[in-house]
Order: structure tokens, then sequence, then C-alpha cells
């Protein structure tokens, strides 16, 4: 049986009368990349604060396994001190810390220890941050759009070192973002979150094997079985995702065709299908 | 809380050691004021000597600047040490930081106000003794009461508990506000409404007395008591009849020509003596602790307000 990082049962919470999260129950698997995607107000923040135990649930039940560290969209850094000073607030602030993993992880970044935050670029301040939140030695370490103001090259290098710190420890890492493209092989697990409720959960392989794009002749149905997340049409073509069994291995009938979906098609799908594009 | 204790350190030292600079600078002039009063009231009391006691000297000039400093310091502990230690932290968005450690909101709080409330309470407690002394010898050598104005508000250990009450005053609204520059706003309009309403109601913690002083004629007085007088300048007069004359009467209508010589003119209307409210010496301690209750009050409550307000900030968005 697969190990729980974090466990939900119908957890709410509510700001005055807008509930930013509803009825949402979930078991994310430890040990693996989280990928938690959803549109900007769809509650990724507010699901992990509540993890986080920095905001209390309006009702419902929250489990945990370990210690928790999030590291906000914001990445705050006390701009006064110097790198190396983060780290001894880190120290001085956990029970538990770990100065070896943060200067390594700070010192494969090549970022100067005796520099003050302030005077550091965008990226190195990501770096700093990551330093600080790894050094605290979390079981679920929980990352709030982290990635949003590093270059591409960067955020590849840093997912990496993220896949890396996971593989070597028994650490969970819950990474949240709307940025679809930065989801392109880092998350083990996907769980997509729309207004509040959770729209999609499981194993990104096996949801990538269960979903199936379907091209062919204006059509108001698929031609298999299953359910239909998406439909888009032109006035000679008709474009399906579908879930169903076999995914990409639905054998389909000229002139239908059958291609298999990246996580990118799929997340997409899912985010067009909750705003009603491509129905008819 | 050594981490809490490295955190306060490392977040405000500059404001520490400037505080500590200054407190130290202040002490040294104090204690060298007061001495030099002490030694010019020795030599006043010596038989056959007659001083001016002119409070301009430069002695007493200086103690009373010394003593007005200790009395408004507590206004700049509000400003640089209280609203920071919050609203800066709002401002740099470093909270969510902060809290997020093994180290909660709560224990973050009361770890660093409890390093903050240490250092300003023995900074505080060093000038408010040494303040008292100064107040004691600048009585000794002018004969001002000690229970008027600055002396007053400088002895009784008035000055430790009032920083101690605009340290909280000032950490709760920045924690209000979250912001600098507006909690020093409320710090400073809070202040100037205290000033006005503690010199209204100093005087009637208690119900004042009335007493008559009768003119002796016989020049300076021996006795020099330590009355709250509430009247200023303004007591009124009474004549053999004992019938009252209000100040304005005597002294801007019978007595206002400047040709007339005051003391023919009270004695051509039967003035024998002036009728003052006052708040006894006695009463003084009474006085001291009343007010020192005031401000363990607004600190108990200042911080209530600061608990109230960080327990409900929210660090995120939705």
């Amino acid at each position: 049986m697969t190990e729980v990082a974090l466990e939900t049962k119908n957890l709410g919470k509510r700001y005055k009368k807008l509930w930013a999260l509803k009825d949402f129950t979930v078991a994310l698997p430890a040990n693996k990349v989280i990928a938690l995607v959803g549109a900007n107000g769809a509650g990724k923040s507010t699901l992990m604060s509540i993890a986080a135990g920095i905001l209390p649930a309006t009702e419902g039940e929250l489990h945990v396994e370990g210690r928790v560290v999030l590291l906000s969209q914001d990445k705050p850094l006390y701009r006064s001190f110097s790198v190396a000073d983060m780290l001894d607030f880190g120290r001085h602030m956990n029970a538990v810390w770990d100065q070896q993993r943060a200067l390594s992880w700070l010192g494969r970044f090549g970022i100067p220890l005796d520099r003050p935050c302030g005077k550091l670029s965008g990226g190195q301040q990501t770096q700093v941050a990551m330093a600080v939140a790894l050094g605290a030695r979390p079981s679920l370490l929980l990352l709030d759009e982290p990635l949003a103001n590093l270059d591409p090259v960067a955020r590849r290098e840093v997912t990496g070192e993220l896949l890396g710190e996971v593989a070597d420890s028994d650490m969970t890492v819950v990474l949240s973002t709307h940025v679809v493209a930065e989801l392109a092989g880092v998350g083990d697990h996907l769980l997509l979150l729309r207004e509040g409720h959770r729209t999609l959960d499981g194993d990104v392989e096996e949801l990538l094997s269960q979903h199936v794009r379907l091209v062919g002749p204006r059509a108001d149905r698929p031609p298999v079985e299953g359910r239909t997340v998406l439909s888009q049409h032109t006035e000679r073509q008709s474009t399906f995702v579908v879930r169903t069994l076999l995914g990409p291995e639905s054998p389909v009938a000229p002139p239908w065709q059958a291609q298999a979906v990246t996580l990118e098609d799929l997340v997409l799908a899912y985010l067009k299908a909750g705003r009603g594009e491509g129905e008819l | 809380m050594r981490g809490l204790i490295w955190v306060t350190w490392r977040q405000h030292r500059w404001t520490i050691l400037t505080s500590a600079a200054l407190t130290a600078l202040l002490a040294v002039f104090m204690v060298l004021t007061a001495s030099k009063l002490g030694s010019m009231a020795a030599h006043c009391a010596s038989p056959g000597v007659r001083c001016t006691r002119a409070k301009t000297e430069s002695a007493p000039s200086h103690a009373s600047y010394l003593m007005n400093s200790v009395v408004f310091l507590p206004v700049l502990v509000a400003v640089f040490w209280g609203v920071p230690l919050l609203a800066r932290e709002f401002e740099q968005r470093t909270l969510p930081l902060a809290w997020s450690q093994d180290v909660g909101r709560q224990r973050w709080l009361f770890g660093k106000t409890s390093v903050m409330v240490a250092l300003v309470g023995a900074m505080g407690a060093l000038l408010a003794g040494l303040s008292e002394h100064l107040a004691y010898q600048y009585h000794a050598y002018t004969r001002e009461s000690l229970f008027d104005g600055t002396q007053f508000q400088a002895g009784g250990w008035l000055p430790l508990t009032l920083a101690l009450a605009w340290l909280a005053v000032g950490i709760a609204a920045g924690a209000a506000t979250r912001r600098v520059l507006a909690a020093i706003a409320v710090v400073g309009a809070l202040w100037i409404t205290r000033m006005v309403v503690m010199v209204q109601a100093r005087g009637h913690f208690m119900t004042p007395l009335t007493s008559m002083h009768p003119f002796s004629g016989t020049g300076d007085s021996t006795s020099y008591p330590n009355d709250m007088n509430l009247d200023g300048g303004s007591a009124p007069f009474i004549d053999t009849r004992g019938l009252v004359h209000s100040a304005k009467q005597v002294m801007g209508g019978w007595c206002s020509d400047t040709l007339t010589d005051i003391d023919s003119c009270l004695r051509d209307h039967h003035i024998v003596g002036t009728i003052s409210k006052l708040q006894p010496a006695d009463r003084m301690g009474t006085f001291h602790l009343i007010e020192n209750g005031v401000n363990l009050a607004l600190f108990v409550l200042a911080l209530a307000v600061t608990w109230w307000c960080v327990k409900r900030t929210r660090t995120t968005v939705v």
C-alpha cells in the first residue's frame, strides 16, 4: 500500500461568503513530486497554507505526516540579512536543521554567502529561499508557485535538483503552479483544482494512459465510449479529449485518429472544460 | 528562546546599540548634573550664604533638559522599537517566512516582544532611577515642588512604566496599520492626546484640598512644600471678612494700575491671603502609583490588541 504524505477529508475554507476550498477530499502519496495545478483563485495557496498550519480550516480534517515547510509564492527574505544570516535564521527558528543540505543547494547554484539578500537577483533569491526551506528537513515541502521568476534553463535545473532531493530522501514535494509549461518532466502525481474542488487526481503516467485525443469529421459524439473532457468543433472537423480505459490505444475506425495527449494537453483540456470553452 | 533572541538582535541591532549608547550618555550627564546640583544645594544651606537659586543657571537648566528628555523618550521607544517589530515585517512581506518556521506566530510574537521588553525595561530602569535622583537634587537647589510638572513625571519610576507602555503601543500601532509611517502617525496622535488628557486629569486623581495662604509679610519662608498647586498663577484672594475675590478681579481690576504699589493696593482692599486648591505632598506616592497603574494598564491593553491583530492576520492569498 502506498504511503500517504497528506490526507484531507471534506476540507473547507471560507473567506466571508466565498468558499476557497469546499468538500475537498484527497490522499497524496509520499516520496513523490506532486504537481498542484489550477487557475488563479482555484484554492492552491489556501490548501498549502492550511497544510502548513498557518491558516485554519473552516471545516473538515487534514492529516500530514512529519514536518511541513511552505515556501510561499513571493519567497520572502530579510533584505538586510546576508545569505549566511538567512541560514542562521533557519537554524535558529527550526527544531531540526541541516546546514550541509542548505549549503550544498546554494553551492550548486553558486550563490555567494556573504552578499545581502536584497542585492541578489530574483533567481538567486529563489535559491536562497529554497535552501532555507530544504535545510529545515521537511517531510513535506510545499512550493507555492516558486519558479515563476526563473528563466526556462534555471527552472529546469531547479526542478532537476528537486527531483534529486526527493530521490535521495523520504521527502514529498507539492509544487503548485498555474503555468502549465512548468510541469513538463516534473510531477509524478497530478492534482488539479478548480474553484476549490478537486477535478483530477492521480499518477501522471496512469492519467496519460487513460486519456486520448480523437480527431475526425464533424460529429456530436466521440467514436469511443468514455467520459468526454473537452470537445471542440470547426465546420468540418471535431476534436475530443476523452477519458477512456484504453487511452491512446483505443481502436477507432478511419478517418478518425487516436492520439496520445501530453501532460500539458491534459491539464489544458480540464482547465478549458472548466471555463466552458470548446464545448457546443 | 535563544533563537528568537538571536533573530531580535540581528534584526534590531542598530536600534539596540544606538539606544544603549544614548542611555549611557544620558546616564553620565544625569549623574554629573545631579552631583553638581547637590553641591550647589549644600553650599546654599550653609549658614550665612544667600543663593539666587535661579532655574536659569546652567546646572538646573541642564537638569530640566535631561528630565524632559527622559519624560519624552517613551515616544521614541514607540517609534523606533515598537512600530518596526510588526509594521516593517508587514511592509517587507516577511511574516509568512517567519511564521511558517517551527517557531509559530504566537511564540514568535511572545519571544521578540519579551526580548524588547527586557531591553527597554533595563534601560528604562536605569534612566528612571537616575532621573528620580536628579529631580530630588533639582528640588533641593531650586525649591521647585517635586509634585509639579517634569519633576513629578521624572520620578516614581514613571519613565520606566511609560517606556514599557509606549513600546507596547508602538507594536500595537504597527500590527493594526501594517505600515510604518501610518503607525508612526497613530503613535504621534496618541502621544499628544495622552499629554493633553494627563495634564487635565493628573490633578484630579483624588479630590483636591483647599488651603488658605496668608500674606505673612516676613519675606522668604523657610518651608518649601512639595504640594501640587492646581491654580497655577490665578489663585483667588480672600479679604478680612472672608469674602473671596478672583485673581482677575484683584490683579486685573483693582490693582491693575502699574503705578500702584501691589502691597498697598491689597491692603486698601483688605486682602489678607490667597485660597488655593492643591494636592498635598503626602499624596505624591499615591499619584505615582495611580499613573504607573495607568501605564501598565495601557501596556497590557496594547499587547492584547497586538495579540488579536496577529491572530487574525492572514499570511496567504486565496
